[in-house]
């Protein structure tokens, strides 16, 4: 049984015009008798993974993907691979929210990708994004579904400092999420921000909230989806300070999308949500991360 | 190929031409349900929201992206634009609502014109085989009547104004005065959006209309609705 764990000093660039740290994270699960195991990991600063710990008697893992120290710099490149083998299942998660600090050049980029393979499940929730001040963020998420392969995936951001009373004062940020199953899109999510031409803070917008956030929940060959979204929706009127709908999306999946006046309400949402979607679509119990 | 490109943009953009998107209201029925839209001045913001946030950054550049397609007789580059405005619409009405109007519109532009691709994603749109969202369907009958660009864009970023104006007059007691100021006002809004959407490829179609999105998902479980989105 391969375990390797390595870790390495920030990679500098070394074109003298670009400031900033290439991290680069690649991770591998497998599923070994009862539970998975984690059979790679390596990476380079600022990008951390700490060891795995098993969860309860499902087979599951939690892994805590560390922020990088001190936040995201303008420059940085931070690439992570994260594979499953087939039947694998683990979740993901920060121990706390990913700043994001002013660029004075390029942007910060961060990109994830997950592979599953058949009848894997991934978690992924990471805390939300705060960009700060003249920031400039892009990131990505890729993930592609195998034949019976589940994922739930939270994506959140806030519009600034909001306990500063700050708003729209980054620079830019593109985000994407990309699920494809068969090498087909099955959802996408393209969003690009530059509060010096539009601050959609309005109707339609951000209806003057501070959090906009999504929860996906996707399965292969999976037909249960009424029932989830009706959980879904009854634990959104469960939570009245968030606004919030559920839709299907195009295949094999639905949406939640919310929008929340404060981090305790987005991450009290969250919680809730993430809750509903591990016993409606996978059949477990909720988790406890105990984070700080 | 049309003689006047414009006479036949304007019958493709006119509220007669039979795309079926009276029937929408893109989550503007859920916000005057709310009491959160209830004069011209909500109506307008909300126009707004959406132009800005889903049809210009997203809709308008798929029509020009589309008609380039059309252009090249890129069927394949087509059949990926399509699958990425299915999964780029998480709203299960909106998305129907484009892939309505859009089968809508191929349907007579394939009976009016004679373009190879328009014609073969009419029958595969028809064979359920390709969803057939409205942006490829107006782009590829752009193509196919030689409207420019930057010209299609607006075309159909006005008739979508037009669209939500329409729904607006039926929701709120609103007079025909009142949408057509609103629609004027837009008009700086569409040009510089039309702009933006020139030149765009398949990978820099985005949205942010979060607050647009969760009144389309709420609009399915209101109690009673005079429109299907």
């Amino acid at each position: 049984m391969l375990q390797s764990s390595t870790g390495s000093a920030p990679a500098f660039s070394s074109t003298p015009d670009r400031v900033g740290r290439d991290g680069a994270l690649a991770l591998a699960f497998e599923r070994r008798g009862g539970g998975t195991i984690l059979t790679a990991r390596r990476f380079t600063l600022p990008l951390q993974a700490l060891e795995p710990i098993p969860l309860e008697a499902d087979g599951s893992v939690c892994l805590m993907l560390l922020n990088p120290t001190g936040g995201v710099l303008g420059g940085d490149r931070l690439e992570s691979g994260i594979s499953l083998g087939p039947g694998a299942h683990v979740c993901l998660t920060t121990p706390s929210a990913t700043r994001v600090y002013r660029a004075l050049g390029p942007p910060a980029v961060q990109d994830t990708s997950i592979r599953l393979a058949a009848g894997a499940t991934v978690e992924y929730i990471p805390d939300h994004v705060i960009p700060h001040p003249g920031s400039a963020f892009h990131q990505s998420l890729t993930v592609e579904m195998g034949p019976g392969s589940r994922a739930i995936l939270s994506d959140a951001l806030a519009i600034g400092r909001l306990a500063r009373e700050e708003r729209w004062a980054f620079a830019e940020i593109m985000s994407r999420i990309t699920v494809t199953s068969g090498g087909r899109p099955i959802f996408l999510e393209r969003i690009h921000l530059d509060p010096s031409r539009r601050i959609p803070q309005g109707l339609g917008g951000m209806e003057r909230f501070g959090y906009v956030a999504s929860l996906g929940l996707f399965a292969d060959g999976f037909a249960g989806w009424e029932a989830v979204m009706s959980a879904l929706e009854a634990r959104l009127a469960a939570s009245p300070s968030v606004l919030g709908g559920v839709s299907l999306v195009a295949r094999g999946g639905c949406l939640v999308r919310f929008l929340a006046p404060s981090a305790c309400d987005l991450t009290e949402a969250t919680r809730g949500l993430w809750a509903v979607a591990r016993r409606s679509l996978l059949g477990l119990p909720a988790l406890d991360l105990r984070k700080s | 190929m049309s003689p006047d490109p414009l006479l036949s943009l304007l019958q493709f953009a006119d509220g007669l031409f039979p795309s079926g998107g009276y029937a929408h209201s893109f989550g503007l029925e859920s916000y005057v349900q709310a009491g959160e839209v209830r004069d011209a001045a909500g109506v307008e913001a909300f126009v707004r929201a959406h132009l800005e946030g889903a049809a210009g950054p997203c809709d308008a550049a798929g029509v020009v992206v589309a008609l380039a397609l059309g252009d090249r007789e890129d069927l394949d580059g087509c059949l990926a634009l399509d699958e990425i405005l299915e999964a780029m619409k998480p709203v299960a009405e909106f998305r129907e609502a484009s892939r309505q109007m859009g089968r809508q519109t191929l349907r007579v532009a394939a009976t009016l014109t004679d373009h190879p691709v328009l014609r073969a994603v009419s029958e595969l749109a028809e064979a359920g085989r390709t969803p057939g969202h409205h942006p490829l369907a107006f782009g590829l009958a752009g193509s196919a009547l030689g409207w420019p660009a930057e010209a299609a864009a607006r075309a159909y970023l006005y008739s979508t104004a037009a669209l939500l104006v329409g729904a607006a007059l039926r929701l709120l007691p609103l007079g025909q005065l009142d949408g057509q100021r609103i629609l004027r006002a837009a008009a700086p809004l569409i040009e510089r959006l039309a702009r933006e959407a020139e030149g765009k490829g398949p990978a820099d179609l985005w949205s942010f209309a979060p607050g647009l999105e969760i009144a389309g998902m709420r609009h399915a479980r209101l109690d009673a609705r005079l429109f299907r989105s």
